[in-house]
């Protein structure tokens, strides 16, 4: 087991606060009511809630990466490692995250739970605002009828066929959030869990683009982390690039990964890095807006590692998005409730297969 | 409660024997998460669902643990069938009424307290020929129980005797304010009435309290045998002339050693301080005949006193209950560990109970009881143990099974007891013990009060 002894670069202290609100916008009405357009479809109709449990609970934060295999290695590459130096120079910081889950089968589809966060690190505190949940009943077949037209293009249409629809649906709530934070937010810095690249039908590039314009507007900087990255660098992941006893750094190797990625239609928005933000921790990918120059990237990296709370590599700030916005097994369970209570629905408990062929031993191939 | 199943027409009757906080999956990173925004972090949460009320319910949702008490078939039937099972899928729970099971108090209704405000009557019939033990830690309402029962018990007309270690029920006809109450009392204490005359007595009761209360060897019983006999014969039966007369017997002197010893006790004993006018079998019965209550006094007297009182009372009870004076008697012995011998026990549970004496056994120590008594207890009061030693030894009640008690006894409050058996058709009952207005004198003197 991986254990390593915490250390932090500014004292946990710093936190204490005098709770206050931080007076963002709440979950935009036509979302709402696609959420309650797609549960009316529900009405009098079976529910099969998914069996909760703790060792598999299936819970989506869009971690899959872009998978890349950049030939050579980075000192025949000539790329540099260029150190951090925490500037403690307090800066405010933001961080955004947005989870989904499976809540359970109807007859015709999936219910589905969307939540998104934001977290503000301030001078002496933190604070968060949550949005959701939302819930969505997807239907398996396409019947884009029940919505309107622009939103059955915004979401290309709803279907389940390969949970697409599902990964939109997310990325359009945590898009949402993120441009309300980068309008938020002055002279920070804006963390998202996750790449600057873009371009796809689930992740248009019109859109990240218009949150960075709004960012750099406001004289803030927005910076990507990636905790899973399929990014390779002569056959070794990037990030095991490092070793631990290293120094806080980081590596541009965005002319790797540009000369290397199809030109189209993915679009890098960004410049991107493997960034080790402190001594004991991880090496992540970190996605800049690539509109800022490489000082003030450097800059922006330097100042997220002195005033926020380094946690095995990773800012506290979009830690604690991560886990606010993480569906737990006692949520999922009261989303169950709520739908059966609320719908007038039908609960069903669909036999399981594998308890039914193999018994005692219809459990997971895999097991934690 | 009730496990209806709407198929089958009946329902499986359940009791919740525990209370505890439902293991719903994820309630650790829940609590840990709110632990993150008690004072370090905070913020608002926009629900449009309302979706966190779901959670704050499912967080506190309790479990039930229950036993399976019976079958209810139609509204009131029921039966201690468990033999099946009902459906998952459409059975239905709700509470059933207590009073539909046991708060009719039959005949011979007697109240004993409320459970959840509702009065329990429990049927003073289900005492009658039974045996019974009320036990529980120090201050926790036992005796408070056992007047309660007793003075019920007499106003129902039962003839009621009482071995008062403590001299606590002594004031038991008069209320808090000094009034007096219908109660027949009749209290008594050596050189207070307890005045006893050897030729009365009798041999079998004399010989009882040598060998029983005094432990005489056999040897010498068999030689106090014939000088008894001698002195019978010549119709001068008192304890001075038996006592002058073993002196001059002819035996061997450690015989005779043993014996004067023995008398000797006797006589300081203050029991035989006038051998004229006696304490008689006639002067009992009429003391608890038609509902009166005898109170022996044993505060103050020394554990041999004690044990020769104990004896002579419980030999004059079984010369009263064999000669058919008297239907039936019910004995209240409290700490009785402390005045009875271990042979004596089987006695009460066995000989004495099948000639009319019923016994109600009050302790807060429950190991000083034998394990026979707990095994063939028919009702058992309990009121709060925490001690594991004390609750193990009440565990091995017949009337109930050790989990259900576990459960049922620890951290209740004062006066609140468990009820087990025949009182409450052996459908275990909690119940909060009516208050009394009587001077109780059974509290404990303080310093600081």
């Amino acid at each position: 087991m991986l254990h390593r002894t915490q250390e932090t670069t500014e004292p946990l202290q710093q936190i204490k606060s005098i709770p206050e609100v931080i007076g963002l916008p709440s979950i935009p009405d036509s979302l709402v009511e696609l959420s309650t357009r797609s549960m009316q479809s529900l009405q009098g109709s079976k529910f099969n809630p998914r069996p909760v449990s703790l060792v598999e609970m299936g819970v989506d934060d869009a971690d899959s990466e872009e998978r890349l295999e950049i030939g050579g290695s980075i000192t025949s590459s000539g790329l540099k490692r260029y150190p951090i130096n925490p500037n403690k120079e307090f800066v405010p910081v933001v961080a955004c995250d947005a989870s989904s889950v499976k809540i359970g089968e109807t007859e015709n589809g999936m219910i589905f739970a969307i939540r998104a966060v934001g977290v503000w690190r301030q001078q002496s505190k933190i604070l968060y605002t949550r949005w959701g949940p939302l819930l969505f009943h997807v239907p398996n077949s396409e019947d884009v009828s029940q919505y309107r037209e622009d939103e059955s293009r915004a979401f290309g249409g709803l279907s389940l066929k390969t949970l697409r629809v599902l990964t939109r649906l997310r990325n359009h709530v945590e898009r949402w959030v993120q441009e309300v934070l980068s309008e938020s937010l002055k002279d920070g810095i804006l963390l998202i869990d996750g790449s600057l690249t873009a371009g796809t039908p689930d992740n248009p590039a019109a859109r990240v683009n218009k949150i960075l314009a709004t960012a750099r507007q406001n004289n803030s900087i927005v910076i990507g982390i990636s905790k899973a990255t399929q990014l390779t660098v002569g056959g070794r992941n990037i990030l095991g690039l490092t070793n631990d006893k290293d120094t806080p750094h980081q590596i541009d190797i965005s002319s790797l990964v540009e000369s290397e990625y199809p030109p189209y239609p993915v679009r890098f928005l960004g410049r991107v890095y493997v960034a080790k933000l402190s001594s004991d921790g991880f090496l992540f990918r970190t996605d800049i807006d690539r509109e800022s120059s490489q000082e003030e990237a450097q800059q922006a990296l330097e100042r997220l590692a002195g005033t926020d709370v380094i946690f095995h590599g990773y800012p506290e700030t979009l830690r604690i998005a991560h886990i606010f916005s993480t569906f737990t097994a006692n949520e999922i369970l009261a989303v169950q409730r709520f739908v059966a209570s609320n719908h007038h629905i039908t609960l069903q408990s669909r036999p399981s297969l594998r308890r039914s062929l193999f018994g005692p031993f219809g459990t997971s191939r895999y097991v934690v | 409660m009730l496990i209806e199943d709407p198929g089958l027409a009946k329902g499986l009757l359940v009791q919740v024997i525990d209370l505890q906080y439902a293991n719903v999956p994820g309630i650790l990173e829940d609590i840990l998460r709110d632990v993150m925004t008690d004072g370090e972090l905070s913020g608002e949460d926009m629900d449009p669902l309302n979706i966190s009320s779901e959670v704050d319910a499912l967080k506190d949702t309790r479990l039930a643990v229950c036993k399976i008490r019976g079958t209810i078939t139609g509204e009131k039937d029921l039966s201690p069938t468990t033999s099946w099972l009902p459906s998952r899928t459409s059975s239905r729970i709700r509470a059933y009424p207590i009073n539909r099971l046991i708060m009719n108090g039959g005949k011979r209704p007697l109240t004993v307290g409320h459970n959840d405000g509702d009065p329990v009557q429990i049927d003073a019939g289900g005492l009658d020929g039974s045996l019974n033990i009320i036990t529980g830690r120090k201050g926790t309402g036992k005796s408070h129980l056992a007047k309660l029962l007793l003075l019920s018990m007499a106003g129902l007309g039962a003839p009621c005797i009482v071995l008062d270690v403590n001299g606590e029920y002594v004031n038991l006809h008069k209320s808090r304010d000094g009034r007096l109450s219908t109660s027949r009392l009749t209290v008594l204490a050596p050189r207070s009435g307890i005045n006893f005359a050897l030729a009365k007595l009798g041999f079998r009761t004399m010989a009882g309290v040598l060998s029983n209360a005094l432990d005489l060897p056999a040897t010498s019983s068999k030689v106090f045998s014939t000088i008894w006999r001698d002195l019978e014969s010549k119709g001068d039966l008192t304890l001075p002339n038996l006592t002058q007369t073993v002196q001059s017997w002819s035996c061997h002197e450690s015989v005779r050693e043993a014996l004067i010893s023995r008398l000797q006790v006797l006589l300081e004993s203050g029991l035989f301080y006038d051998e004229t006018n006696p304490l008689t079998e006639e002067k009992i019965l009429h003391a608890i005949d038609g509902g009166g209550i005898l109170v022996v006094n044993l505060k103050n007297q020394s554990h041999t006193v004690r044990r020769i009182i104990v004896e002579i009372f419980l030999g004059e009870l079984t010369k009263i209950l064999s000669s058919n004076w008297l239907r039936a008697a019910f004995l209240f012995a409290e700490e009785a560990h402390l005045y009875l011998k271990d042979t004596y026990w089987d006695d009460i549970i066995t000989r004495m109970r099948h000639i009319g004496l019923f016994t109600t056994f009050i302790t807060n120590q429950p190991d000083t009881v034998q394990e026979t008594i707990y095994r063939q207890a028919d009702n058992v009061f309990i009121f709060n143990f925490t001690n594991e030693h004390d609750i193990e030894t009440i565990g091995k009640v017949a009337k109930s099974d050790s989990e259900t008690i576990r459960s049922l006894i620890r951290g209740t409050p004062a006066r609140r007891c468990l009820l087990l058996g025949n009182v409450v058709h052996d459908l275990p009952l909690m119940v909060d013990i009516e208050a009394l207005d009587v001077r109780t004198m059974g509290e404990t003197r303080l310093f600081f009060s």
